[in-house]
C-alpha cells in the first residue's frame, strides 16, 4: 500500500474538514434568514465529512480497496508543491507586469526551467504568445487588462 | 411555438454567429483530439473569447466547441489508442486496432459520421421533448424546483465515477461556495471577509478556469511536460477511398447508430450520467445485441458507431434538465449553463416560456454544429491527427495565459486571477486525492438556485412546502432510486 499518499489523502481531507468546520462557526454570525442556507449545507458537509473518515478507518484495513487508491497516489507531497509552485509563479508575473507581459515571461521561464528549451528557443515561443495574446485580446478584441502593479505606476 | 422556432433560427443565422460556430467547431476538433485537453479545458479558455460576444455568437462558439470536442476525442483514440477526452473511452476499443490495419481514417470517418447522426437524433429528442418539457414545468412550483435541485445534485454524486461520499462532500464544498456573497434576501454580507470582490459572489467562470483547466495543466506538469502522448508510428493509406468506405459502413449498421443515439439521449437526461457512461454503456449494449459479438475488439465499424453515435445524441438530451429546470446534467453543463447566466439567460421555467426563442436556437446551434462537426471531421481528419504529437510543455503556458486571462476579462477583477489561482490548487488535490469534480461546480451552480427556491418555497407555502402532492412523488421517486442505487452499489463492492 501507498502510505505517502493515503497521508496525503488524509491531509486534504483533514484540510476539508477544517474548512468546512470554519463555515459553519462563521455562519452562525449571521442573521436568522442569512444563515439558513449555509448551516443547511455545511451540516450536510460535515455529515458527509465523518463519514468519510468512519469509511476510510473501515476500508484501511481491506488491503483490496487501497489498492485502488494506490494507482492514482504515487507522488510525494514535496513533488506536489514543486507543481504548485508553478501557478504562484505565474500569479506573482501576471500581478507584477500585468497578464499580457506577465503571461509572456511566465512562458520563458516555463520553457526554459520545465521545458528543458534553449534560451533562444523559449524566447521565440514566449515571444509568439506574446504576440498572439497582443493581437487578439488587444488589437481585436479590444479587452480591457489589468496591467500589473508596475504598469499602474508608469514603470 | 413555431414563432419562437422561426425566431430563434433567424436569431442564429446571422453572418457572425455562423463563422463563430465554425470556429468553436473546429477548436473543438483540434483540442478534443488533443489529449488532456477535455471538453471541460476547452470550454474553460474559450470564456474569455465568448464574454465579448453577443448572446447567441457566444453561444454557438461555446456549444460548437463542445459539440466538436465530442468528436475529436475519437480522433487520438483511433491513431494513438488513447482517448483525447473522458467520452471516447470505448472508441478505443474498435477504433485502435483500424489504425492498426492502416485503416484509421475509415474509423475516424465512421467517428465522424455516426458523432453527426448521433447528434442530429439528440437534436430531434429535444426538440419533441420541448412540449412535454413545458406543460411539466409550467405545472411545477418552487418546492418542486428546490426539490429538483437538490435532487440533481444527488444524482450527480451517486452517479459519479468515484466515491459516494467525497462526491457528497464535493457538493457540499459546491454549495458551501456559492453561499459566498450578499445574502439574496436580507442582502448580509457572507463568508466576504470584507473583500469587495466577492460581494457579488464567487466569480463562476475563475473558478472553472481554476478548478478545470489550472488544475489539467499542472496534472500534466506532474506528468511530465516533454511528453507528447504520441509516438506510435501511425500510418494513414489512401485517405479519399477509406472516407469514402467509412461512410459507407455508418449506413450499412444504421440500426447500431439509431439504437445507441436513443440509449446516449436517455443517459444525458439523468444528471451525473457522463459521456463516458454513455460511451461505454452504449459500446456494451451494442456488444451485447449483435449478431457476432467475438469480432467486437478487433476493429469492426459498429464498434465505433456504437460509442460515438450515443456520445453526440446525449447532448441533446443533457439539454433538456439543463435548460427546462437549470440543472446541469454535466461538468460541461454547468460551464455552459454559468456562461448563460453571464449572457442574462436565466435556465429554468423561463427558457420554455418567454425565452423559448432562445432555447430553439440553442436546439438549432446543436444540431447545425453536429453536421459541421461531422463535415469538417471528414475534412480535416487526417491532418487533426498531426495536433496529438504537440507536446505538453508547449500547451500548458498556452493554456495557463488563457486561463488567466479569460478569470481577470469575467469579472474585471484582478481577484478573478486569485480565485482562479486558489481552485487550480483545489482542482489538482481533488484529483490527485480521488474527489469527483462534477459534484463541486454542479453545487456551486446549483447553490444559487437552491437557495432561492427554498426561500421562495418557505414564503409561499409555509416550512411544510414538501408536503405538496408533487413535491411528495418527487421526494418518494428520488428516495426509491437513492436507496436501489445505494444496495446496487454496495453488491458491486462486494462483488468487488
Amino acid at each position: 500500500m501507498n502510505n505517502k499518499g493515503i497521508k496525503g489523502e488524509y491531509i486534504f481531507s483533514a484540510f476539508l474538514f477544517l474548512v468546512i468546520l470554519v463555515f459553519l462557526s462563521v455562519s452562525l454570525n449571521f442573521n436568522q434568514t442569512a444563515r439558513n442556507m449555509p448551516i443547511i449545507v455545511g451540516l450536510f458537509a460535515l455529515i458527509s465529512m465523518i463519514s468519510y473518515f468512519y469509511d476510510a478507518r473501515k476500508t484501511e484495513r481491506n488491503q483490496l480497496y487501497c489498492k485502488e487508491k494506490e494507482k492514482a497516489q504515487d507522488s510525494s507531497m514535496l513533488q506536489h508543491l514543486q507543481i504548485l509552485v508553478w501557478l504562484l509563479i505565474l500569479f506573482a508575473n501576471v500581478v507584477v507586469l500585468g497578464l499580457i507581459w506577465g503571461s509572456g515571461v511566465f512562458t520563458l521561464i516555463f520553457e526554459k526551467i520545465e521545458g528543458k528549451r534553449t534560451w533562444l528557443q523559449s524566447f521565440i515561443f514566449s515571444t509568439c504568445l506574446l504576440a498572439f495574446l497582443q493581437i487578439v485580446f488587444v488589437l481585436v478584441l479590444k479587452a480591457r487588462l489589468y496591467h500589473g502593479v508596475l504598469g499602474l505606476l508608469n514603470i | 411555438m413555431i414563432d419562437a422556432a422561426i425566431q430563434g433560427i433567424q436569431m442564429l443565422l446571422t453572418q457572425e454567429s455562423v463563422i463563430f460556430m465554425a470556429i468553436g467547431v473546429c477548436i473543438g476538433i483540434f483540442t478534443g483530439a488533443m489529449p488532456g485537453v477535455t471538453g471541460t479545458i476547452t470550454l474553460a479558455i474559450l470564456i474569455p473569447f465568448a464574454v465579448k460576444l453577443s448572446p447567441v455568437s457566444a453561444l454557438a462558439l461555446l456549444l460548437g466547441a463542445h459539440v466538436a470536442t465530442e468528436f475529436g476525442g475519437s480522433i487520438s483514440a483511433i491513431l494513438i489508442n488513447t482517448p483525447g477526452t473522458g467520452q471516447a473511452v470505448a472508441t478505443c476499443f474498435d477504433g485502435y486496432p483500424f489504425a492498426q490495419k492502416g485503416e484509421a481514417t475509415r474509423a475516424i470517418a465512421i467517428a465522424a459520421v455516426s458523432s453527426g447522426i448521433g447528434g442530429l437524433i439528440g437534436f430531434l429528442a429535444l426538440l419533441v421533448s420541448l412540449p412535454i418539457m413545458r406543460a411539466i414545468v409550467l405545472a411545477l412550483a418552487a418546492p418542486e424546483y428546490f426539490i429538483l435541485a437538490f435532487v440533481g445534485l444527488t444524482f450527480i454524486a451517486l452517479l459519479g465515477e468515484k466515491s459516494i461520499t467525497k462526491s457528497f462532500i464535493a457538493g457540499g464544498l459546491g454549495l458551501m461556495t456559492a453561499m459566498i456573497g450578499l445574502d439574496p434576501v436580507t442582502s448580509a454580507s457572507r463568508f466576504t471577509f470584507n473583500w469587495l470582490y466577492l460581494w457579488d459572489g464567487i466569480d463562476l467562470i475563475a473558478v472553472v478556469v481554476g478548478f478545470f483547466a489550472f488544475a489539467e495543466m499542472l496534472e500534466l506538469i506532474r506528468k511530465g511536460s516533454e511528453k507528447s502522448v504520441a509516438s506510435a508510428n501511425v500510418v494513414i493509406k489512401s485517405p479519399w477511398a477509406q472516407i469514402r468506405q467509412g461512410i459507407k459502413d455508418v449506413f450499412q449498421h444504421i440500426g447500431v447508430t439509431v439504437q445507441c443515439s436513443t440509449l446516449g439521449i436517455i443517459l444525458g437526461v439523468i444528471p451525473g450520467l457522463g459521456g463516458t457512461v454513455a460511451n461505454v454503456m452504449a459500446y456494451g449494449t451494442a456488444k451485447r445485441t449483435s449478431k457476432h459479438p467475438e469480432d467486437w475488439g478487433t476493429g469492426i465499424p459498429e464498434g465505433v458507431q456504437a460509442p460515438e453515435s450515443a456520445n453526440n445524441a446525449k447532448e441533446g438530451g443533457a439539454l433538456i434538465p439543463t435548460l427546462a429546470f437549470g440543472i446541469p446534467g454535466s461538468a460541461a453543463m454547468a460551464i455552459l449553463l454559468s456562461v448563460f447566466i453571464m449572457m442574462g439567460i436565466v435556465p429554468g421555467p423561463e427558457m420554455l416560456t418567454t425565452n423559448l426563442h432562445m432555447t430553439f436556437a440553442l436546439a438549432f446551434i446543436l444540431a447545425i454544429a453536429n453536421v459541421l462537426a461531422a463535415v469538417l471531421g471528414l475534412v480535416v481528419a487526417a491532418g487533426a491527427a498531426k495536433f496529438t504529437f504537440v507536446p505538453s510543455r508547449y500547451l500548458i503556458p498556452v493554456v495557463l495565459a488563457l486561463g488567466s486571462i479569460g478569470a481577470y476579462i469575467s469579472s474585471d477583477n484582478i481577484g478573478g486571477v486569485i480565485i482562479a489561482v486558489i481552485f487550480g490548487f483545489m482542482g489538482y488535490a481533488f484529483k490527485r486525492f480521488g474527489y469527483s469534480k462534477a459534484p463541486f461546480i454542479v453545487g456551486l451552480v446549483l447553490g444559487a438556485v437552491v437557495e432561492r427556491y427554498l426561500h421562495l418555497a418557505v414564503r409561499l407555502y409555509s416550512p411544510l412546502f414538501f408536503l405538496r402532492p408533487t413535491s411528495m412523488v418527487i421526494i418518494v421517486a428520488t428516495l426509491i432510486f437513492f436507496f436501489w442505487q445505494i444496495i446496487k452499489n454496495r453488491r458491486m463492492g462486494v462483488q468487488r
